[in-house]
């Protein structure tokens, strides 16, 4: 082997590295439009057509009317929301989407040289962790605090919600009768709901949000017990809130535990779909709610950017048509001035779980841990 | 002064892992225009040579010169791409993705462009295979894949080429055939070949020279008659031929055994191994002779004789068909020519 | 005499051996350490975020341990062997013997089933896993027709199990042995078949004692891909509830805190892949397979007759149906659903060409990286062929057998630390900051596709430079051939249909891979795998039918083409 197949070999080598890094400079940060849910869920609206794709983007930033977002919300009626903001103030949203635990991850590995300006998440949990690593700026705004009551923001306002969902039960009316109702998350151990129960894996954010609410309010010893008995009902364990509701319907359980807004999107489509709603702990602790909430990072390149679409979704972005965030996925809104879709409004009163919703991130490791020594989300005969 | 040989090696020692010397000091000169057998039994380290000649090895010690320039030594070093060194494998290694044409082309990159497709089908001449130009290797049979091997290792006119056991993969009667061939194909083109076998018979029909080796070392180099004749010692007597060892005194030039008195080649003195050829032998029925014949195995073109003298030592004798023999005849065995012995 | 004495003595005493041994043996070094540095340079960037991941075992965390230990950690130990033997099994029977049943019999279809039976390879598991689940799910269509027929009481099994998890698995990644099967079988002789039947062995003992130990080494390569596969897979088994390590990985990762423990579970699963491919060389023993010029005669095919003849054609055809034509059919009306739900494009018209211009630019350009990478260490390793040089290659083919996650984040975390040096420096140096240059950008991804995807590019191009005979190589350079010419007239030829395989092999798995995409894709740089797994997670299997389908039609055309190239 001689020195010159070493020279050919480097230049083959180093030609190839700077076709990648032309490549990786090159590549366009577009603004990726979501697709489309089954758009029967939500009412067909005219979705404006979506931005073209930008062009060279390079890593840094221009100062130019952009921001920069994670966002672990992937439905595609998020866009209609985005596109309005970009609309009315001329600033560009682009999204990166993905779950609320790999964005962390990913913001948390990526530290101070992140390309992301602001985090949406679909959990308050997400919200205090990145928070709580000092990496979310402190926005003191009087649009925000006189939009958003208090228990909706972070009381250092480092992150703000924009939008609430509630967890409770939902039931199949002809499979449980009224008196049988449970009233709480507690009573779904009851071993008359053996073979009835529909739950979501523990592997998901919202299973954890509940669980760690429940540490907080009740302590983990109780909140083992309770977790345990669902486990010992042996329970469906489905990954889709709304196959949740799906397999209520047809008989496949008779109770489950789901978001709100699935069964507001079912019923928007039909009306006759047999699954009630209850609200849970309503004598108790008061149904668990969790937020989609905001929060621009520390190091975000174009802060003013994110503050305004922050403040924008706190006030514009309220409502309850398609083109608001709560309107466009049946979820209530935040701001006390907004309206509510009456579809979900007809749901009825709630009263819900005061807690601070930092503690979800607080006892997020916790509820995890409580899960996997439950059991919870293993099917019975697996591995058996 | 006669020319420098066109090869030389100098004390050429490798050695395979900490156990294995595959070559133990091996030095040897080959002349311009000479066709030199390396005959040896298997894992004698002859291909090892082969591939320290060639450049695809290098030697722990020694030096390796090729047409007075130093390959492989101390300072030196020319890869194989340098040496002008042709080398035909066992598997012929043609390369399955060229015409025949163009793996004789393959070579001719240092020539230039106009003289190189005179030269291929001047080599295709030589080697017989004119109309073949255009085939694929796999279309070829053996013989001819050997010979496309041949031509292409002849085209860029190479100091030396080296054959790796270039017949074992030929079958018997196309062996002898292809054996003359190339041999004439070498010759006309002056070529000084080195080439490699475990089999005496091939070395000996093929070669001017033989070398014989064993574990490592060159025992004997000399022309096949000599080498045949004449052996070194008992290993290249044996490896060579079919050999008798009698117990004998020698004293001086002569050497007394159980077949009596007999001239020596070489003078030796005290008590030797006398190695008597079967072929030497010739026999004469005889009701007084000293040996008994115990069986006789008819070849067609010869037979073999299974002997045991009087004082019961084994011969086995080789003889004409025309000599009828039954076992338990009587014969009188006498030996041709002096006979070579080795101290023991 | 005299004469012959003078003979004897000049022949015999001029060039005599038994010269004295040196006792310095010498070296030529600067020849090697050329190649060297080469071998080191390709493989050592691979070996990294393997090594950063392996390193975290030294590092454990007693209280995690202890709590995943008395947790999850023996089902999900449990789970990973059960899918292991499960699919290894059932890799080996489908691949094995579909790929006898074409290349020794015929029947009807067979020609077209010879190619076709590849096609599931363009599947990703997670895709007839979803589609598995939404048919066969409570409220899916056939447990709703059969309630329909039979009441609300009928029984159907529980799909939530490591059977549907094994047997989606199997159906996908069965054409990887079967491809390497069916090669296997074609090149074997017909004379060492006649020679057994010859003997008095029937058919069916031919082939159990001689073509399939035959065939073993190639079987076994095929079995170790598939087994890989499954080690790594964590979308699949999530559909079916069924924890496995590399999910338990996955989730154990996003559970935040424990990051820490999930590194180390991925510690826990590199030595496990590493006992794979451990077994995986013993099954395959010390051969080499080189093709001597000229190829032998095959065996003739059998005729089927009668049942058995349909019994095949209805064999394969199921296995086809099943892994292949009837998900396609379901995506396909889903796709048509919702295009017609979504109106005249629009938003889906440019999302959809967005995806797939990017998932086309990035495997296309790992593609490319995987396989030059891979010949250039593969053609080193020839030039300097040991067991050092070898052993390192099979280091750096290590990846293969990571999840991708932990390829993810060893490689996310080997870039950050890169990029922070590269930060420090810059500004130490000139006072700027550089941001972020590798981590999130294209490198980065197609770094860890690379580290991801070697073992296939380079399985392919070493297999296929098998082929390459030493002596011809050996030949080549007597030719004068210098190494350049030797790689560009002799090897790149000889290989080029092994890299074109390596090629497309690479383009499709970096099409269907997920995770490490999930974790390391530029801002804004969506996949097509990632935007049906984010979709087909949430149910809306409609919505991922449409990138699903696109997956399944692009990762056909190479597949179509390894055929052509194998036939």
């Amino acid at each position: 082997m001689t020195r010159r197949t070493i020279h050919t070999m480097v230049h083959l080598l180093s030609g190839l590295l700077i076709l990648v890094l032309l490549a990786a400079c090159g590549a366009p940060a577009a603004d990726v439009p979501a697709a489309e849910t089954p758009a029967a869920e939500t009412p067909a609206a005219d979705v404006p057509a979506a931005e073209t794709p930008a062009a060279e983007t390079p890593a840094t930033p221009t100062g130019d009317a952009v921001v920069n977002v994670y966002s672990a919300r992937h439905y595609g009626a998020v866009e209609a929301v985005f596109n309005r903001f970009t609309e009315e103030t001329g600033i560009e949203v682009r999204l990166s989407q993905g779950s609320v635990q790999s964005l962390v991850e990913r913001i948390l590995a990526e530290g101070p040289q992140t390309p992301a300006d602001a985090f949406i998440s679909i959990d308050a949990g997400g919200l205090w962790l990145i928070a709580n690593e000092g990496l979310l700026e402190p926005i003191e705004s009087e649009v925000l605090t006189e939009n958003i009551p208090d228990i909706l923001r972070d009381p250092e306002n480092r992150w703000f919600g924009l939008s609430q969902r509630v967890r409770t039960i939902m039931y199949n009316p002809d499979a449980v009768g009224a008196e049988e109702v449970p009233a709480t998350y507690a009573d779904l151990a009851d071993p008359q709901w053996r073979d009835r129960l529909c739950l979501r894996p523990a592997t998901h954010i919202y299973t954890i949000a509940l669980v760690a609410g429940m540490i907080s309010n009740r302590g983990e010893a109780e909140t083992e017990e309770i977790v345990q008995g669902w486990v010992a009902n042996n329970p469906t364990y489905l990954d889709s809130d709304t196959r949740i509701l799906e397999t209520v319907a047809a008989g496949g359980c008779d109770v489950a535990i789901a978001n709100h807004y699935y069964l507001g999107r079912i019923l928007n489509e039909d009306p006759d779909f047999p699954v009630e709603v209850t609200w849970a702990n309503q004598e108790t602790t008061g149904v668990h709610r969790n937020i989609i909430g905001m929060g621009v990072l520390q190091s975000a390149r174009n802060k003013e950017n994110a503050v305004r679409l922050l403040e924008w979704l706190a006030t514009e972005g309220q409502g309850a048509t398609p083109d608001t965030l709560p309107g466009s996925n049946f979820e209530f809104p935040v701001n006390p001035d907004a309206e509510v879709d009456p579809l979900i409004a007809g749901f009825g009163e709630w009263t819900v779980d005061p807690i601070d919703l930092n503690e979800y991130g607080r006892n997020q490791a916790a509820a995890i841990q409580l899960l996997e020594r439950a059991g919870y989300g293993f099917a019975e005969t697996a591995g058996q | 002064m006669a020319v420098a040989p066109i090869i030389e090696l100098h004390n050429l020692c490798k050695r395979y892992g900490a156990d294995i010397q595959a070559v133990a000091g091996v030095s040897l000169a080959v002349e311009r225009g000479q066709l030199l057998a390396l005959l040896g039994p298997s894992g004698c380290g002859k291909s090892t040579m082969l591939r320290l000649i060639a450049g695809l090895e290098t030697p722990d010690s020694g030096e390796v010169w090729l047409e007075g320039n130093c390959a492989a030594g101390l300072r030196a070093w020319l890869p194989p791409e340098a040496r002008r060194v042709g080398m035909v494998f066992q598997d012929y290694a043609l390369f399955p993705h060229l015409t025949v044409q163009q793996n004789i082309l393959f070579p001719l990159n240092g020539m230039r462009p106009r003289e190189r497709h005179p030269r291929v089908a001047a080599m295709l001449d030589l080697v017989g295979l004119e109309s073949l130009d255009e085939r694929y290797p796999h279309q070829l049979s053996g013989g001819q894949q050997q010979r496309v091997a041949l031509a292409r290792a002849l085209a860029p006119n190479p100091t030396v080429v080296l054959l790796d056991e270039p017949f074992s993969n030929l079958d018997v009667t196309l062996r002898n055939q292809m054996r003359d061939e190339v041999r004439q194909i070498l010759q006309s083109a002056g070529a000084t070949t080195l080439f490699v076998t475990h089999d005496q018979e091939e070395a000996f029909a093929f070669a001017d020279t033989v070398a014989v080796m064993f574990a490592g070392e060159i025992a004997q180099v000399g022309p096949p008659r000599a080498i045949y004749l004449y052996p070194a010692s008992r290993e290249v007597a044996a490896f060579v031929g079919e050999a008798n060892f009698l117990a004998g005194t020698a004293d001086g030039n002569q050497v007394t055994c159980a077949l009596g008195r007999l001239p020596l080649a070489v003078p030796l003195y005290g008590r030797v191994d006398v190695l008597v050829r079967p072929e030497a032998l010739l026999l004469q029925p005889d009701p007084a002779g000293t040996a008994r014949v115990e069986q006789v195995t008819f070849s067609g073109r010869d037979q073999t004789v299974q002997l045991t003298l009087n004082d019961g030592t084994r011969l086995r004798a080789r003889s004409s068909p025309l000599l009828e023999l039954s076992p338990g005849t009587q014969v009188h065995p006498t030996v041709q020519g002096p006979v070579m012995a080795y101290s023991v | 005499m005299t004469s012959t004495r003078a003979q004897i003595t000049t022949t015999s005493t001029a060039h005599v051996s038994s010269g004295t041994r040196p006792a310095v043996a010498r070296r030529f070094w600067p020849r090697h350490w050329g190649v060297w540095a080469l071998i080191l340079t390709l493989t050592v960037p691979v070996l990294v975020p393997l090594v950063v991941v392996a390193l975290e075992i030294a590092t454990p965390t007693p209280a995690i341990w202890s709590h995943i230990w008395a947790t999850v950690l023996p089902t999900m130990l449990r789970n990973t062997l059960l899918l292991l033997l499960g699919v290894g099994g059932g890799t080996f029977l489908l691949g094995t013997g579909l790929a006898w049943l074409v290349t020794a019999y015929r029947f009807p279809g067979r020609g077209l089933f010879d190619w076709m039976l590849l096609l599931p390879m363009a599947m990703p598991g997670y895709i007839l896993a979803f589609v598995f689940v939404a048919t066969f799910d409570f409220v899916g269509p056939v447990q709703s027709a059969l309630r329909a027929w039979f009441g609300a009481e009928v029984w159907f099994p529980n799909i939530y199990t490591p059977v549907s998890a094994i047997l989606v698995l199997s159906l996908v990644l069965y054409p990887y042995v079967y491809l390497l099967a069916r090669a296997a079988f074609r090149e074997q002789s017909a004379t060492t078949f006649d020679a057994a039947r010859a003997m008095g062995y029937s058919r069916t003992r031919t082939f159990f004692r001689l073509v399939l130990p035959l065939a073993r080494p190639s079987i076994a390569a095929g079995v170790t891909l598939a087994l890989m596969e499954t080690l790594t897979d964590f979308a699949t088994v999530r559909f079916f509830n069924v924890p496995t390590l590399s999910e338990g990985i996955f989730r154990i990762w996003e559970g935040m805190m424990n990051r820490q423990a999930a590194m180390e579970l991925a510690s826990l699963l590199f030595f496990a892949a590493l006992i794979v491919i451990l077994v995986e060389r013993g099954l395959r023993g010390r051969a080499r397979f080189y093709q001597t010029g000229g190829r032998s005669r095959r065996p003739d095919p059998v005729r089927l007759r009668g049942l058995r003849c349909w019994l095949a054609t209805g064999v394969c055809g199921g296995v086809l149906l099943v892994a292949f034509v009837l998900p396609t059919l379901q995506l396909t009306f889903w796709t048509l659903d919702e295009i017609r739900k979504a109106g005249a494009g629009g938003t889906l018209n440019v999302a959809f060409r967005q995806y797939v211009g990017t998932t086309f630019m990035l495997a296309a350009v790992a593609a490319l990286v995987a396989v030059a990478w891979s010949f250039l260490l593969a053609h080193a390793v020839r030039l300097r062929d040991g067991r050092m040089a070898r052993v390192t290659v099979r280091l750096a083919t290590l990846g293969y057998a990571m999840p991708g996650a932990v390829v993810g984040v060893g490689v996310l975390l080997t870039l950050t630390t890169l990029d922070r040096a590269i930060n420090g420096l810059a500004f130490a140096g000139w006072g700027i900051t550089t941001g972020l240059l590798l981590t999130g950008s294209l490198i980065g991804l197609i770094y860890a596709y690379v580290v991801r995807f070697m073992a296939v590019s380079y399985n392919s191009v070493e297999a296929s430079l098998d082929k390459v005979t030493p002596s011809m190589t050996m030949a080549a350079r007597c030719l004068g051939a210098r190494p350049a010419r030797l790689l560009w007239r002799i090897h790149l030829p000889l290989v080029s249909t092994g890299i074109i395989t390596s090629a497309t092999l690479v383009f499709v798995d970096v099409m269907k891979e997920l995770p490490a995409t999930l974790l390391l894709r530029p801002f804004g740089m969506d996949t097509l795998s990632i935007w049906a797994y984010l979709l087909a997670s949430e149910g809306f299997w409609e919505a991922a039918a449409v990138p699903s389908l696109t997956i399944l039609a692009v990762g056909v055309i190479p597949v179509l083409f390894l055929m052509r190239l194998n036939r």
